[in-house]
């Protein structure tokens, strides 16, 4: 790639630009391994997700006012009066959700290939980090429509952190801007959600990609037993692995649509603090630990959904064995399964319990653990709590 | 003093200039806290607060009132008024009144109470705190916590 030659003397003339151009064109034309495929897009994704998460957020910026007033009011504008406002939120909402799916894929893919593994043990780290600076991404998103789902969602994942011992209520009250969930804690979620976040997502993606760059893509080769790069054989990242995240971009673009006009999003009901509606879920990102936290008390329930997070943090140095290929690494691969099938598992309960389901032409209700319970053929009414507060629909119902 | 004790002055200005940097971030930080921590305090409110009529006020019915801006339950039972505060002992979700049951319910997680606000089903763990309720001229008052 070269740059126009009047522009490129221009440029010569004043700066040393040789120096810039080795850099780019050793950085396009970087050998990769020969194992490197469509797995591998899906970091490519994530970043590509996280643009349009900064675009289409600018975008709404523009519209949005974040005081209890005007901000269910002014998203209901974006989506009813100003021109594709139901487009760029869609591509927003939808765009969260296939942005955790996609670094979630992403950590598998670095997990069961063994990449983790020294000498890359902090680009895992970073990776962890901005997991969960993406799913906090979406938590104080959730919250700017102010609407009956988001106002109460927050309610209870901001009173969960009150039962971190000792610190918990300093926590809380932090987020909160005061003791129960106001304008105060839209205005603290939106500097959060449009200032904060995305300068420390931005860095450590930044970190994180540089990281990969100097050290390259892991092999499948044993830890310190990794040979250089035979250029032959090797995969240029332009043009082959380029093309490849160009097929994908595209059908991601696809699916990103496909999802806006499938199920588009919803706004629902103002915030009202003084009715909660039925059946208040979380994000299906957050079912699982949802559900996990009905089957303990407060404080202990933390300390288990803590282990989670933890465990991936810390995975690179408990995991010291020098094997990268998943079938020589049985332990690893299985606690990985399991976590996954567990993660799937839980978060299923918990996007089924307290719902009243028709399975093979058989009603259930499934309670608050997820257990079912066969319902008579004409009992129409749900047991409780099904009597109190308005109806409403699940936060993953968009 | 023997001589391995004894500070250099070099150390000493070590000492000096990083004790220097760490007042100076301190004092960087610490209004940048304080700015963050909520400002705004609520004092002790006295005043009392209608829920209706008793006339118009069913046995076995309830309504949400709010006191001092927090949501409170108020019951007419057979052995008068009672009121507690609204909000789930649990995840702070707003309880309802269940007829059928004639218990407090949570629609969060299936959290009940009874007439006396202590938690009988689900995660509760504490008894929702109960408020004054006097009747006057016939107007139901509702006291604060």
């Amino acid at each position: 790639m070269k740059l126009p030659p009047r522009i490129h003397d221009w440029l010569a003339q004043r700066f040393d630009i040789g120096v810039a151009e080795k850099f780019a064109d050793d950085q396009l034309h970087k050998p990769l391994p020969q194992a490197t495929g469509f797995w591998h897009t899906f970091g490519s994704l994530s970043l590509f997700l996280f643009v349009n998460q900064v675009v289409t957020g600018i975008l709404l910026m523009i519209y949005y006012r974040p005081t209890t007033n005007t901000a269910f009011e002014s998203v209901r504008f974006i989506m009813t009066k100003a021109h594709f406002g139901w487009l760029i939120r869609g591509l927003h909402a939808w765009g969260a959700t296939l942005m955790i799916l996609c670094v979630l894929i992403h950590m598998m893919r670095t997990f069961f290939m063994g990449a983790y593994k020294k000498p890359r043990e902090l680009t895992w780290v970073l990776g962890v980090f901005i997991l969960g600076c993406t799913v906090t991404f979406g938590f104080t998103g959730y919250l700017l429509p102010w609407n009956q789902l988001s106002y109460w969602a927050t309610t209870v994942g901001t009173e969960i952190t009150g039962a971190i011992p000792l610190v918990g209520n300093y926590i809380q009250l932090l987020l909160r801007g005061g003791e129960g969930v106001t304008g105060e804690t839209l205005a603290r979620f939106y500097v959060l959600h449009v200032v904060v976040l995305p300068w420390v997502l931005t860095m450590l993606i930044a970190t994180h990609l540089f990281l990969m760059r100097v050290q390259g893509l892991a092999t499948m080769e044993r830890v310190g037993e990794e040979k250089p790069i035979d250029k032959k054989h090797a995969v240029p990242f332009f043009p082959e692995h380029v093309l490849k995240e160009g097929v994908v971009f595209c059908v991601l673009i696809g699916v990103l649509v496909t999802l806006i006009m499938l199920w588009p999003v919803e706004l629902g009901e103002k915030a009202d603090p003084f009715v909660t509606p039925e059946g208040i879920k979380p994000e299906w990102y957050f079912l699982s630990t949802y559900q996990l936290l009905k089957y303990f008390p407060k404080t202990l329930g933390l300390f288990v959904s803590m282990i989670p997070p933890l465990l991936l943090l810390f995975w690179p140095f408990l995991d010291r064995s020098r094997e990268r290929h998943p079938k020589k690494r049985p332990i690893a691969v299985t606690v990985g399964i399991v976590a996954v099938v567990l993660a799937v598992a839980f978060g299923v309960v918990g996007h089924l319990s307290e719902t009243n389901v028709r399975i093979v032409g058989v009603r259930y209700h499934f309670d608050i653990y997820g257990v079912p319970h066969r319902l008579p053929p004409t009992d129409e009414a749900a047991p409780n709590p099904g009597t109190v507060g308005a109806k409403s629909r699940t936060a993953s119902e968009r | 003093m023997s001589d391995e004790k004894r500070i250099s002055r070099r150390s000493f200005l070590d000492w000096v200039l990083t004790g220097g940097l760490v007042a100076w971030a301190v004092g960087f930080v610490a209004p940048v806290l304080s700015y963050v921590w909520p400002a705004q305090r609520r004092g002790p409110s006295t005043q009392t607060v209608s829920a209706g009529q008793a006339a118009d006020f069913p046995e076995w019915q309830a309504k949400i009132v709010a006191v001092s801006g927090h949501p409170v339950i108020v019951v007419h039972t057979p052995q008068g008024f009672r009121a507690f505060s609204a909000i789930c002992t649990h995840l702070g979700c707003v309880v309802g009144w269940d007829p059928q049951r004639r218990e407090i319910a949570c629609p969060c997680h299936g959290g009940f109470f009874d007439l006396d606000g202590r938690p009988v089903a689900g995660p509760p763990p504490r008894p929702l705190p109960e408020q004054g309720v006097v009747v006057i001229n016939g107007e139901v008052m509702v006291k604060p916590a």
